[in-house]
């Protein structure tokens, strides 16, 4: 490390070496306008070409430039127009005229340490800009890839504000951590929760491997760079967005009502052979409703943001300030998301050689949370499967004189209301939902600050020189306070206890590059070296004491208690990187380009002798279309292939894997009290290394009539070799499995996107369709893997060879017996019953593999999770001050483990569709009939619980309405403009739950549903103004 | 200028990317000990000694990648035999217990890797400071002792292990990597012997008076009814001697071990029959190993229930009582059979051996969930009484009754039946302490007294299969006999033994299927 610092001292000397010229300087002004029409282009860009010597036009359109007076040529360019050369020729003067951009040619793109027109790209990239980030206000970053980017599967874990969305780039890859790589600014972040979607410039997601190969090591599963606004030379600008919204639940599941309520657990008693425990001549004193009882109406959620930006010849800058606050529409402020933001970046121009910049954030996260999907104590859960006949509040005087009120802590309202407790679900997870959120106190509050310095030296025109220092600082101070309660007789707590603990997490990055341009007539050359030392650090202090004589769970601390529990752990986790890495491009004439990369990782995370992996990748790409044979192609105008091949790596494991650590837990209860015992906590593996993701690319680009229309293909093979898991290790070794390599996953697909955009008069509008298919497949495991528990039945998912990742493993049914006929010819070679416990009215299930009984070994593939084919639609209409946009999205070719009724308790409650159940011989061949003692074990993980879960949402709808110039003018604003929006307005699907749309809580548990808390309904209005 | 800058830079970018010291990269835990720097001192080793015991109380191991069961050693063992049924809320809630109970049990049943699992971590650990003890710097005294400990432990997980599954195999050393995964079944000799062995070698180290601030370590006193217990059980099964190393463990040792027992160690009976399973009673005169369990550090987590420390077996066992003070909401595990009942009437001991749910409802107030094959009985030797219930924690999780593994009753009542001279004496000592006159010391009445002084302890299945395949026939195989209390089809509660089986359970799958078809299934599965 100390030649590290040491040569980079001597970087630093260098910037302030330094030494130039100037020649004589001219004055250049004139406005920028719109190619026939008469509106100014605010904001265009006026730059000498090949130098960085420019301006930035005001909100009228109009530039003064001194330009010196060997300067030939001016580059005029703007998002959304086509870029003029202009010669200056003498004058002094000149307007120009920008002619609107049909074509995404002309854009640039974020390759990873520099940037790349698009047309020479070789790989897979997409873009997002600044303006589709925000056309449609997201509360978090992630959500603004949704439904535009295929390829890129962006799916909601859940409603709870604040949570975030599993992102799989190329399909599901590994069995471990499959989230993208996020580079911000040039650094790596673990999470982009702390970005303001207001200050990103553009998000750039690199698909293949080709493109993914600069960041190696990491890069396995696609790499999201995301590059924030900085300011432009010229007129400094103010502006202010902000929104108000309403949130409200969108579906709710139909549950029986008290009366059939009590006639169904009448017939599962009966059915059981056991007393029916209701009277269906008494009127109910209660019929709860217990999920209109729980989800919020109107929950709000706002949005404010301010930002300054600007910029003079030396220097530029962007700051703002946003503060985002979103309550859930279960729970309310016990499940909040609140986050201020504050940014400033700048650049500074020293002089001719040296330019300097820093991007600074800081946020601030509060966040309060409630369960979210589970099936035990979760609160939609409960809300779904609690009886219907125990009261929200229990009013009656003499059962609140009575055991268990009279003499527990139940849980009482602020307007002193007491919460029911049911005499049904006495014991168990199913309580009071209302009462169960009273109770949760949990919060956590992340104090963030991000940013890199950086410096750049360019010594020679071409030949650029940067030293770039990034961190990422966070502090975590998480609490949680019990409180005294009572539930039910299983769920209840004599003390109270506090829990507290501060996180600290420090990444410190420092990379350094060399790039160097040249043009020589036709052929352009590009290449980069680069090299970069990281570090992370996590530290934690916690404690942990009971006995807290306080009732207020915001005014809780450690040192109030009273108990000797007292508890306290800290720990710590270091890890490192070190890469050298480089790049090459080359085109001619922007026709044929090439692009070859080379990376060497070395990981900390790896043992000794396994540090290092090389990760290669080489893309081409051809413009047919500028060819000259192929210049009469009708309507075609580009027609471009490109093939890319590369490797990348995935290291997302935990640490020190390589090793085996002690575990000092290992308590044994003696007569003289109880004595710490230690051991191994697994078996140490040297050999362990890099997972290896290798993907082919290949793709074609078209446009068509004058690149209205524009389309592009990619098809993709990846595979994942060396996949990171726990070695299945034989019962007799005695001690844990390490991880090693032991795996192999495939996917390969299909991403279509086509885009038309037109103007007519004085309508603009763009419609575009993207799609993608991806088949998933696990070529090799070590042993399969299990997944998803659900309820007490255990894993719902497999992981195996031959079969996509997590995939939904039960039980094949075959309808349901419908008379004791039916279950005496089920029976097997030797003529004995195959399922000798079943009645009619049981499930009938499938002998899949022929031995004569059911049990574990019949269990086979029932259903799929993850979509194969996703889908975005989004469309935009303008009409002189009035724009519209629509996005929708879907998800087609998975299913749905629907584990939202906890069957296998007495006295839940139950779907109205339970109603359909078997009563009698032809009454029903799909749902048994209903007990309370399951003997054939209906309840077990089969295909009943599976449902498609197609579907395709009008995620978001949006009107708009810019203010006239004239208007504009009389109070000094650029822009103002208006909006309502709704998300999530309709969504049509067969999921009979709240939700199709299931994130995964980890790799092997995903698209499982045990009453998920659902996306909300919004309703936004919103406004922008920019002075 | 410029030339020199552009040679800067590049010697810069040079120095960088060579720059970088290997020791940035090496990157060892910070907030853990590692196998490599831990076993140095005497308190390592200490630590160590005490990771091994902690496995005596392991009672649902969780696997990787496959769903656990609970599966505590008495309250499995006595499902199996005539004296419990399964029971549990309902069917489903006691489905693996079920088959257990009926000899029903599908070689997936997670209760298996549970008990297969566990004995193996024991061994595991026991087999590892056998091979670091001669690095460590400590006292000879001390690793002498240590070692014997070890060797104990080891008999004793490997006789669980044995006896349960017999077809198993046998290491003595800890394995080193993936190379050494598959291991073959050693036949059911290699491994008494090697018990054997362990407990000779055991026995001649041990200290024979474990002070108070020791209470839980093993004596010599333990090893010597442990070697008798599986002398007991491997001949009665197999009709052999135990070769221990250059020892032979036959009849007359095996008496020998008892007698020094007797004689010697200070145990002896409580005299109150009831307060044998008293919290007082921990570590009593009258236990000669038992396994501790407790509430320190008190536990929350359901899913690594290895880490804490309560009596799992007491929480299963437990009836499923409200409103109760005496009882806490247990799960009605391993309900009592109504043989067991009927075998006792009369007998003294009855009221201390099966709680009825008479004397739960007899408290005011008190309600009881009925669950799957009740009888209306349950064990009252480990329940959920309140004299047991943890200090904090989740309850069910800190249940603090420790296992008397072998008590001096049964060590008297060994020794009568292996044919001591004082036969009559040993049996008249177990009756008299409880009230009851002598009987002639005739096997067939020893028998009897084990069955009745031993019930719900575990013992009694293995006491059965000792005796023979149609012995365990005649007793195991019990039809039509729910009792006066129960709730239920009779069929849920007839048990039918499978003497195809030898009363062993099957290897579990999972491990039959990583052996890469090494391992081969026991008969009659």
């Amino acid at each position: 490390m100390h030649i590290v610092f040491k040569s980079g001292l001597m970087g630093m000397i260098l910037f302030l070496i330094s030494s130039q010229a100037f020649a004589q300087e001219i004055q250049i002004s004139g406005v920028i306008t719109e190619a026939g029409t008469e509106y100014t282009i605010p904001g265009a860009t006026i730059q000498v070409k090949g130098t960085t010597n420019g301006t930035v036009a005001d909100f009228d359109g109009n530039y003064t430039l001194a330009v010196s007076s060997d300067a030939t040529t001016l580059l005029i360019s703007f998002v959304g127009y086509e870029t003029a050369e202009i010669e200056i020729a003498g004058q002094s003067v000149i307007n120009v005229a920008l002619e609107v951009s049909l074509t995404q040619l002309s854009e640039v793109v974020v390759i990873g340490y520099g940037t790349q027109k698009k047309k020479v790209v070789t790989g897979a990239i997409e873009s997002i800009n600044a303006e589709e980030i925000t056309s449609t206000p997201v509360l978090r970053l992630e959500q603004a890839l949704q439904g535009r980017t295929p390829g890129v599967q962006v799916t909601n874990l859940s409603g709870q504000p604040g949570e975030t969305p599993t992102v799989i780039i190329r399909g599901t890859g590994t069995t471990g951590n499959s989230t993208p790589l996020y580079i911000v600014d040039g650094l790596q972040v673990d999470n982009i929760e702390y970005l303001n979607p207001g200050d990103i410039e553009s998000m750039d997601v690199l698909k293949d491997a080709a493109s993914a190969a600069i960041y190696g090591a990491r890069a396995a599963n696609g790499v999201v760079l995301i590059t924030t606004k900085s300011g432009e030379k010229g007129k400094m600008s103010i502006s202010y967005s902000g929104y108000y919204g309403v949130q409200n639940v969108a579906q709710k599941i139909d549950m029986l009502n008290a009366d059939n309520y009590k006639m169904m657990m009448n017939e599962g008693a009966r059915n059981a052979g056991l007393t029916e425990p209701f009277d269906l001549n008494e009127i109910s004193a209660n019929d709860t409703d217990w999920q209109k009882e729980l989800f919020q109406t109107n929950a709000p959620m706002f949005s404010h943001q301010v930002s300054v930006m600007g910029g003079s010849e030396k220097s530029t800058y962007a700051s703002s300030l946003s503060y985002f606050s979103q309550q859930g529409i279960i729970g309310g402020e016990k499940s909040q998301f609140d986050r201020l933001t504050l940014r400033i970046n700048s650049t500074h121009k020293v002089n001719k050689v040296l330019t300097f910049g820093n991007n600074l954030a800081y946020s601030n996260i509060v966040r309060r949370g409630i369960a979210s999907n589970t099936s035990f104590n979760g609160a939609y859960n409960g809300a779904v499967n609690l009886d219907p006949l125990t009261p929200v509040y229990e009013t009656d005087q003499s059962i609140l004189n009575q055991t268990p009120y009279a003499d527990n802590p139940v849980i009482v309202n602020g307007n002193g209301q007491v919460y029911g407790i049911s005499t049904y679900l006495d014991q168990g997870e199913i309580v009071n939902p209302l009462a169960l959120i009273e109770i949760d106190n949990a919060e956590t509050r992340k104090d963030e600050l991000v940013g890199n310095v950086y410096g750049e030296l360019e010594p020679i025109e071409g030949l650029k020189f940067k030293t770039d220092f990034g961190f990422d600082l966070a502090y975590v101070l998480s609490d949680s306070f019990r409180p005294l309660y009572y539930l039910n007789s299983s769920q209840n707590n004599v003390e109270t206890s506090v829990y507290k603990a501060i996180d600290r997490y420090v990444t410190w990055q420092w990379e350094n590059t060399l790039r160097y341009s040249k043009k020589i007539n036709d052929h352009n050359f590009s290449g980069l070296l680069g090299v970069t030392a990281q570090e992370k650090r996590f530290e934690n202090l916690s404690g942990f004491n009971a006995g807290v004589p306080v009732n207020d769970p915001d005014n809780v601390y450690l040192n109030l208690a009273t108990d000797t529990l007292d508890e306290s752990n800290g720990g710590a986790v270091h890890s490192a990187l070190f890469s050298i890495f480089g790049r090459v491009t080359y085109d001619y004439k922007e026709k044929y380009s090439v692009t070859a990369i080379i990376r060497r990782d070395g990981s900390s995370k790896f043992g000794p002798s396994n540090r290092y992996g090389v990760f290669p990748s080489f893309g081409a790409a051809w413009v047919a279309s500028d060819e000259d044979f192929l210049q009469n192609l009708g309507p075609i105008n580009l027609l471009k292939f490109r093939a890319s091949w590369g490797i990348n790596g995935n290291q997302e494991i935990g640490d020190y894997q390589f090793t085996s650590t002690i575990n000092q837990g290992r308590w044994y209860p003696t007569g003289a009290g109880s004595l710490v015992g230690s051991s191994p906590t697994r078996l140490p593996n040297a050999e362990i290394q890099w997972e290896q993701s290798e993907q082919l690319d290949l793709a074609v680009d078209l446009g068509l009539f004058e690149n209205k229309l524009t389309a592009t293909v990619d098809y993709y093979i990846k595979r994942t070799n060396g996949l990171l898991e726990y070695l299945s290790v034989p019962g007799h070794v005695g001690v844990g499995a390490p991880i090693a390599n032991v795996g192999s996953v495939q996917n390969n697909g299909i991403e279509l996107s086509i885009d038309w955009r037109e103007k007519v008069g004085e309508w603009h509008y763009s419609v575009g369709l993207n799609g993608a298919y991806n088949k998933n497949e696990v070529i090799e495991i070590g042993q399969p893997i299990a997944g998803g528990n659900w309820a007490l039945e255990g894993p719902v998912t497999s992981t195996e060879v031959g079969f996509p990742i997590a995939y939904f493993y039960g039980y094949k049914t075959a309808g349901i017996f419908q008379n004791q006929n039916d279950v005496f010819g089920y029976i097997n070679e030797a003529g004995d019953p195959i399922q000798p416990n079943a009645v009619p009215g049981d499930v009938k299930f499938v002998d899949v593999n022929g031995d004569g009984e059911i049990d574990e070994k019949d269990r086979t593939k029932i259903g799929e999770p993850t979509p194969t084919i996703t889908l975005g639609f989004t469309s935009s209409i303008n009409y002189k001050n009035f724009d519209f946009s629509m996005l929708l999205t879907g998800a087609f070719g998975n299913d749905i483990f629907n584990g939202i009724s906890r069957k296998d308790l007495r006295f839940t409650n139950l779907p109205q569709s339970s109603l359909d159940r078997w009563t009698g011989e032809g009454t029903s061949n799909t749902l048994p009939r209903y007990t309370w003692a399951d003997n054939n074990k209906n309840n077990r993980v089969s295909d009943l619980y599976i449902e498609s879960a197609d579907y395709v949402r009008v995620r978001n709808i949006q009107l708009g309405y810019t203010l006239p110039n004239s208007i504009l003018e009389k109070i000094g604003a650029s822009v103002w403009k208006f909006y309502v929006s709704a998300e999530n307005l309709l969504t049509f699907t067969n999921y009979s739950g709240t939700d199709p749309e299931i994130g995964a809580l980890s790799s092997t548990d995903i698209g499982i549903d045990r009453a998920i808390y659902p996306q909300s309904r919004t309703f936004r209005l919103g406004t922008t103004i920019t002075f | 200028m410029k030339t020199t800058l552009i040679y800067l830079l590049t010697f810069v970018m040079a120095v960088l990317i060579t720059g970088c010291s290997k020791d940035f990269l090496d990157r060892q835990p910070l907030d853990e000990i590692t196998t490599s720097n831990f076993y140095a001192t005497e308190k390592d080793a200490q630590q160590a000694l005490v990771a091994v015991y902690d496995v005596l109380q392991y009672q649902s191991v969780v696997p990787e990648k496959t769903p656990g069961a609970w599966a505590p050693f008495g309250t499995t063992s006595d499902m199996l035999s005539d004296d419990s049924f399964a029971g549990g809320g309902d069917a489903n809630d006691g489905k693996e217990e079920d088959e257990f109970n009926n000899f029903n049990i599908s070689t997936n049943n997670p209760m298996l890797e549970s008990i297969w699992l566990r004995n193996y971590i024991g061994i595991y650990r026991a087999n590892l400071l056998l091979e670091r003890l001669p690095e460590i710097t400590a006292s000879d005294e001390f690793k002498q002792r240590a070692a014997a400990e070890c060797k104990f432990l080891r008999a004793y997980f490997y006789f669980e292990q044995v006896r349960y599954f017999e077809n198993i195999p046998l290491l003595t050393a800890t394995i080193k990597g993936p190379s050494e995964f598959n291991q073959s079944q050693n036949t059911p000799t290699e491994v008494y012997n090697q018990i054997g062995l362990d407990l000779v070698e055991a026995i001649d180290v041990l200290p024979t008076n474990i002070p108070t601030n020791e209470l839980g370590r093993v004596s010599k006193w333990a090893a010597e009814a442990l070697l008798a217990r599986v002398y007991l059980f491997y001949n009665g099964v197999y009709g052999a001697d135990l070769i221990a190393g250059s020892t032979t463990v036959d009849r007359n040792a095996a008496l020998l071990y008892l007698e020094d027992v007797i004689a010697n160690s200070g145990h002896a009976l409580l005299s109150d029959y009831a307060d044998i399973f008293r919290l007082a009673s921990e570590y009593s005169s009258e236990s000669v190993f038992e396994i501790g369990f407790g509430d320190s550090p008190v536990w929350w987590d359901w899913i690594y229930t290895v880490g804490g420390e309560g009596n799992l077996g007491a929480q299963m066992q437990g009836p499923r009582a409200s409103n109760s003070a005496l009882y806490d909401r247990g799960w009605s595990f391993a309900t009592v059979s109504n043989k067991l009942a009927t075998d006792m009437a009369g007998d003294p001991r009855l009221t201390s051996t099966i709680l009825t749910q008479a004397e739960i409802l007899s408290e005011p107030g008190a309600t009881l969930a009925q669950g799957y094959q009740h009888t209306g009985n349950y064990s009252k030797k480990y329940s959920s009484d309140v004299e047991h219930w943890g200090s904090g924690g989740q309850f069910e999780l800190n249940r603090t009754s420790n296992f008397r593994v072998i008590r001096y009753a049964d060590v008297l009542l060994m020794a009568a039946e292996l044919g001591s001279g004082n036969a009559q004496q040993y049996l008249d000592d177990v009756r008299t302490r409880v009230g009851l006159p002598s009987v002639p010391a005739t096997l067939d009445n020893i028998y009897n007294e084990r069955r009745l002084e031993l019930a719900l302890e575990g013992i009694r299945y293995f006491d059965v299969i000792r005796r023979g395949m149609a012995y365990a026939s005649q007793e195991l195989t019990v039809v039509g006999d729910r009792g006066p209390n129960y709730v239920g089809d009779q069929v849920v509660f007839d048990v039918t033994f499978d003497p195809a089986t030898k009363g062993f359970l099957p290897i579990p799958q999972y491990e039959i299927d990583l052996s890469g078809g090494v391992f081969i299934q026991n008969a009659g599965y």
